[in-house]
């Protein structure tokens, strides 16, 4: 038994697996470790010298599709990895198909990475620094997120896009990345005091969202499984609103479902609007 | 659109729809069932929002964008699209002829209009049988929600014993569970 480990770069990896398949090592031989607890039965082997004599031709396709699932936080992680390229490398193309039980599980894993992204990109709040302190730090945005996969790199680009040259800075339990108008630093150990600031920053603007979000709850509408298929509750904790959703739910389960819309909207006056004159 | 405001039918909607896909180039319709505030004035109903017939709009919308349906073909002759079951299913068990189709030789549009088999599952059995024959156990693997598909495909290694069945007889038993009726606005 192989067991490497591959510092959950998948760089490493692929050169680690580029050397295991020219030497034709079949996939139950080899292990990757994974965090501190080491399969017990794997007994470090060094990885054989040069590139073998096998020589694979795998799609072009297949190489995305696992960089993708590699980022994919769990169990096999990257022995799985491993058993789809020996199969496709060995022409059975049906392993990165979804109509195969393996391939659908590397398909299931890049649904969840891509949905992932998504989330980082739904719930990521930015909070405006202060001045003096924006000033101070090069900073005016600052988020706390906690992603269930490792996206954080390749999913932020999004938002040097939508926020131009503001400079700004994603902290997670993990890792970390900060833009400053012009390049990305992307930390793989999110350094303390970005974590401390993502978390203590304050929001001027989340009082005024709060009051927006109850008035604009509809609990008529309201349909907790959606709501938690699309926002999971995992989030809430890192959302102003997050409080609000299990006492707006409560209400509307208590009959207020019945009256439509917030009372407090309806009892207003209004604006009279004068018709235009011709 | 807003749902259920009026007295429109699901026709006018749908047609409406239809129209403004193909004469206008939109790219999305938008269906909201109407959801009264407290007094509003008696000329609404005050009643809970119709959110089944909200879904089922955006069924037959997505049938319309995306999988090659046309407004009548959904509608049948009643005018509203049926509650029970989703205009999908209720299409398939109108054109019986057409069905079983067999999963390894049909065309993709033709794939695509079997009831619990989406557009992407269509993109994967047309990539999977290219490399091989499909089985009934890779449509399992494939997600596709055999309850509804069962009575209408045909795969290498089975054939529908429902497919002699009559359509009433199908419908009954796919039917989905009504929700307990949603409390109407002010008891």
């Amino acid at each position: 038994m192989i067991a490497l480990d591959c510092d959950g770069l998948f760089a490493t990896w692929r050169d680690q697996a580029r050397v295991l398949l020219g030497h034709g090592i079949d996939p139950s031989q080899v292990t990757w470790l994974q965090g501190p607890v080491a399969d017990l039965l794997a007994v470090p082997t060094a990885l054989p010298e040069g590139a073998g004599p096998f020589r694979a031709k795998v799609p072009a396709a297949l190489l995305s599709q696992l960089e993708q699932a590699a980022r994919y936080r769990g169990e096999h992680r990257w022995n799985l990895l491993y058993e789809v390229l020996w199969r496709v490398a060995h022409g059975d193309r049906t392993a990165m198909l979804a109509g195969d039980r393996l391939g659908s599980e590397l398909q299931r894993r890049i649904k969840q990475v891509n949905r992932e992204a998504h989330h980082l990109h739904a719930f990521v709040r930015f909070v405006p620094l202060p001045e003096v302190l924006a000033e101070q730090l090069h900073l005016d945005l600052v988020a706390y997120h906690e992603p269930a996969h490792d996206i954080l790199e390749s999913a932020s680009a999004h938002f040097a896009d939508r926020l131009g040259r503001l400079r700004w800075m994603i902290a997670t339990a993990h890792d970390g990345i900060r833009f400053d108008g012009q390049a990305f630093d992307y930390q793989r150990q999110c350094p303390e005091p970005w974590r401390q600031w993502a978390r203590n920053a304050e929001d001027p603007g989340a009082e005024l969202w709060r009051t927006y979000y109850r008035h604009t709850f509809n609990p008529a509408r309201l349909n907790p499984d959606a709501l938690r298929l699309h926002m999971p509750g995992r989030f809430w904790r890192h959302l102003p609103e997050g409080m609000l959703i299990p006492q707006l739910e409560g209400q509307a389960r208590q009959g207020k479902q019945r009256d439509g819309q917030a009372l407090e909207v309806a009892s207003r006056a209004g604006k009279q609007i004068s018709k235009p004159m011709r | 659109m807003i749902v259920g405001a009026d007295s429109t039918d699901d026709s006018t909607l749908l047609r409406n729809a239809e129209s403004l896909y193909q004469g206008y180039g939109l790219k999305r319709v938008y269906y909201s069932a109407f959801s009264p505030i407290p007094d509003s004035p008696g000329s609404v109903p005050l009643a809970a929002p119709p959110l089944l017939r909200e879904h089922r709009l955006y069924q037959a919308d997505f049938l319309l964008r995306g999988y090659g349906y046309k407004a009548g073909e959904l509608l049948g002759q009643s005018g509203n699209l049926a509650l029970d079951i989703d205009p999908k299913l209720a299409w398939a068990l109108a054109n019986r002829e057409v069905f079983p189709l067999d999963v390894n030789r049909a065309e993709p549009a033709l794939l695509a209009r079997i009831p619990g088999i989406g557009l992407r599952s269509v993109q994967r059995l047309v990539a999977l049988r290219r490399e091989r024959r499909v089985r009934y156990d890779d449509l399992i693997q494939l997600r596709c929600v055999l309850e509804k598909a069962r009575p209408f495909i045909v795969t290498s290694d089975y054939r529908p014993a429902q497919a002699e069945l009559r359509s009433g007889l199908l419908r009954a038993r796919l039917r989905e569970p009504q929700a307990p009726v949603q409390m109407g606005l002010w008891g």
